[in-house]
Parts: structure tokens; sequence; C-alpha cells
């Protein structure tokens, strides 16, 4: 069926379907039993997106939901980047399609070996957050998301960690300074989650991202 | 055995581990259990014995099975619809997708399509509320959408007489040029807080699996526009 008219006038019908999202991945989240048999980042997000397959609510809203989508359309000299979790919706022509409406980016963070710590937040940032900003993530849209898995139990320290690499590469994230996480202006209630706001060269801008992070001590390594 | 296994040879999803998988069996097998007792014992109504038992293991082969009310509603239609409308015959003629939608399935509809749109919106500021006319002479039905204040929710005044000014309004609005009735057949006008919707009279197009699909239809353009522009 062809649409005519633009969806301006109804955007505010489904404002409350992105913080709806947020919450439902928490939600589940809490449903995965720990310790995982393997702390790779690959097999908690393969964990944490069949528990959301299963679960009901979500199964209720009109979105597919695909783990290790790989991105068709790398630019020039970019590497070919696998979305960890994306967000499509079913109802758009021909989909699943390239229009992603959310895309969730997973990063561990406070990895422990052989008794030493890798906090993760370079890793959080450069190879996480900057995805987005360069526009090879979400570049047709304005949210994103990070979900860090902190495999120590240690959440606030990994957020303290991610929030001074932030800091460190405002510059390269589009921030102004001193480049800070907010608190989430839409998930509230829940500490663990934060928002950043960032200006793109490519794509459209302002880009916000959406943080979460989440508990995930997994076995002793 | 039956535990974690779902014993046809069919592609059925294998119930998810966390379902009283064994408590359904058990129920399941005590209603056929009883029902077989119950029709060595009558022999004037087995029918109606067999209907029973199976509108009482309806629910638990969805609950088995994990399908949700949504997901229902596709595999009852599949099965009312679209089963009997396939490869038609001589002596079974009737094709349940083509025959015309009566204003009952309409209102049915109708009503799916704004309690799904509305379970999405829930929380928010605003709900929809719809309402359909038809034109049994020109074939056509059209469905008006109205997103309003969730205080404002209330029935949307229905009305054939509004068919013809409303589409002549979506003429102007989609702007379109050539024959407009065979164009505004299937198609969805945005036009500020309304929506319009011109469908054919077909059952097919009035069903509860069309109206799923309708709202998964809008609700992307919305998502998209929303992800587009809100900052």
């Amino acid at each position: 069926m062809s649409f005519f008219g633009s969806a301006e006038g109804w955007i505010d019908l489904l404002e409350r379907m992105l913080p709806e999202l947020l919450y439902l991945v928490m939600e589940t989240w809490g449903t995965i039993a720990r310790p995982f048999a393997d702390d790779k980042e690959d097999h908690i997000t393969e964990l944490l997106c069949r528990s959301l397959h299963h679960n009901r609510t979500v199964r209720d809203l009109p979105f597919y939901i695909h783990t290790q989508m790989v991105e068709l359309d790398p630019a020039p000299g970019q590497k070919l980047g696998r979305l960890d979790i994306v967000f499509l919706p079913t109802g758009l022509p021909g989909a699943p399609n390239e229009a992603i409406y959310f895309c969730l980016e997973c990063k561990r963070l406070n990895v422990v070996r052989n008794g030493q710590k890798r906090p993760g937040g370079s890793d959080y940032v450069l190879h996480g957050m900057v995805r987005f900003v360069s526009g090879q993530y979400a570049n047709v849209v304005r949210h994103g998301g990070m979900l860090g898995y902190v495999l120590n139990d240690d959440v606030p320290a990994a957020i303290t960690n991610v929030e001074s690499n932030v800091q460190n590469h405002h510059v390269t994230l589009g921030m102004e300074p001193p480049g800070l996480l907010h608190q989430s202006s839409i998930i509230t209630g829940l500490s663990t989650a934060r928002e950043s706001l960032h200006r793109r060269a490519q794509g459209p801008t302002p880009f916000r991202i959406h943080h979460l992070f989440v508990d995930a001590k997994g076995p002793q390594t | 055995m039956l535990k974690n296994f779902c014993g046809c040879r069919s592609p059925c999803p294998i119930p998810y581990p966390i379902l009283p998988v064994a408590k359904i069996i058990a129920e399941a097998a005590h209603i056929v259990r009883s029902a077989a007792q119950e029709a060595r014992r009558s022999f004037l109504d087995r029918d109606g014995i067999v209907d029973r038992a199976q509108s009482l293991l309806d629910p638990l082969i969805y609950e088995y099975f994990d399908v949700i009310p949504s997901e229902r509603i596709l595999v009852e239609d599949t099965v009312s619809i679209s089963f009997g409308s396939f490869r038609p015959s001589v002596r079974r003629q009737r094709i349940p997708a083509i025959e015309p939608s009566t204003s009952e399935t309409r209102r049915r509809y109708t009503d799916r399509l704004c309690k799904t749109l509305n379970g999405w919106a829930r929380g928010g500021q605003s709900l929809v509320r719809g309402s359909e006319a038809v034109s049994e002479k020109m074939g056509l039905g059209l469905v008006t959408l109205e997103k309003v204040g969730a205080e404002h929710l209330g029935p949307l005044p229905h009305g054939n007489g509004a068919l013809l000014p409303a589409l002549d309004r979506l003429r102007d609005v989609a702007a379109i040029k050539t024959n407009t009735f065979e164009l505004a057949r299937g198609i969805k006008v945005f036009d500020g807080p309304r929506l319009y919707m011109v469908k054919p009279l077909d059952f097919r197009y009035w069903s509860e699996t069309a109206a799923l699909n309708d709202a998964d239809e809008i609700a992307g353009s919305i998502l998209m526009q929303y992800a587009e522009n809100i900052a």
C-alpha cells in the first residue's frame, strides 16, 4: 500500500517506543541466566537476542530484531561493520530493509584475565560510539545505543571509566566540552542509563547515543 | 518424553523451556480422555463432544507453542481465510478472501487496527480512534484514523455520507492526477492528525490480519519519520 502526505503530525503517537525498547532490553537482560558459559561479547549478545525474540512484549512490537547484521555499504576505506543488535521496523516497504530504526552496539567492560582488569572504556568509545558519530552506523536516523556488559559487576567503576574516555575523545565524538555523559532523559529510574549528544559530519545531526550498562558477571577465567 | 520436544515431524517451534509444558500436556491429555469417555456413553452428540474438547484444547495448543494473541489472529485467519481460498474447485467455489466484507468485519478491522496502534502508543500523550465508511456501489471503503489526545479518546463518527467529500479531499492531498478511483484503491494518506486509508471491499482487506499488517506499515512510516526528525 502506498503512503502519501507526511507522518510529521503523527510522530508523538509512538514517542514512547524508543524508551520502551530500551526498557525491554533491560527487562530481558534480567531474565538471562548467569554466569555465562562463555563471556565473549558475541556469545552474550546472542543470548540476549535469543531472549528478546522470546519476550512476549517484544514480539508484539513492530520490529524485527537481528544480531550481527552486516553493514552492506561501508564507506570507501572503511572496515565492514557488524551491527550487534538492530531493530528494524517490520512495516517498511521491502522490510527488512536497511532503514534501521535503532542499533545497539555492545561492548565488554572490566574484563578480568589472569587477575588483570581491562577496563575497555577506550574500545567502547573508539570502536563503539565513534561508529555512530562517523555515520558508519545509523546514518539515516538520530538515535543509537551502546550496551556495556560489565563483566566484574562493578558497574559504577565501568561507567566512570567510560566517562573519562569520552571526555578524552570528546572532539572526535563531536561533543561539547568537557564531553559529559548525562543521566538518561528517556529512561527514568535507572541509575545505569546515560545519554550523550553528538554533532556528526555525515547523517542527521545532532545524534543521541543512549548508554545502558549492565552487570554481566561471568565465570572466573 | 515430550517435555522439551515437539513430537510431530512438522517444522513447529520447540516450546520455550520456561513454559509449563508438562502441565499443559497433562491438561490436554485429561481433556482428550474425558471426551473419549463421554463419547463412549453418548451416541447422539459425538460431534458436539469433539467440538467442545477442541475448543478447550485450542488455548492449550497456543500456550504450548507460546503463541501470543496477535500471532493467534494470524493462525486463525490463515486457517479460516487463506486455506479456504486456495485452489477453489467446482465443488467448492466459495473463496472467503474475495467475498464482500460485512459491516461487522469492517468494524472488527478498525477496532483491531486502533487497538494495535494504541497498544504501541501506550504511555504516550496521544491515541488513535477510527471509523470506516463504504460505498458498495463504488466497491470502496474508507478508513479514517484520527490521532487525538489520550483524554479525548472516543468513537469517531461513522457515516457513508462522508465518503465522497473525503475521497475528493484525498484526491487533493495525494495529488493524483489520473484516474482517481483506480489509483485510490490501496492508498494511505497522512493529512495532519488524520490518516485516510482507501480499500477495496473484499474480505481479505478487512481481516484482522490485514489490520495487523496495516498497523505495521503505519508504525513503520511514523517510526522512521520520528527517527529522522527528533533530536
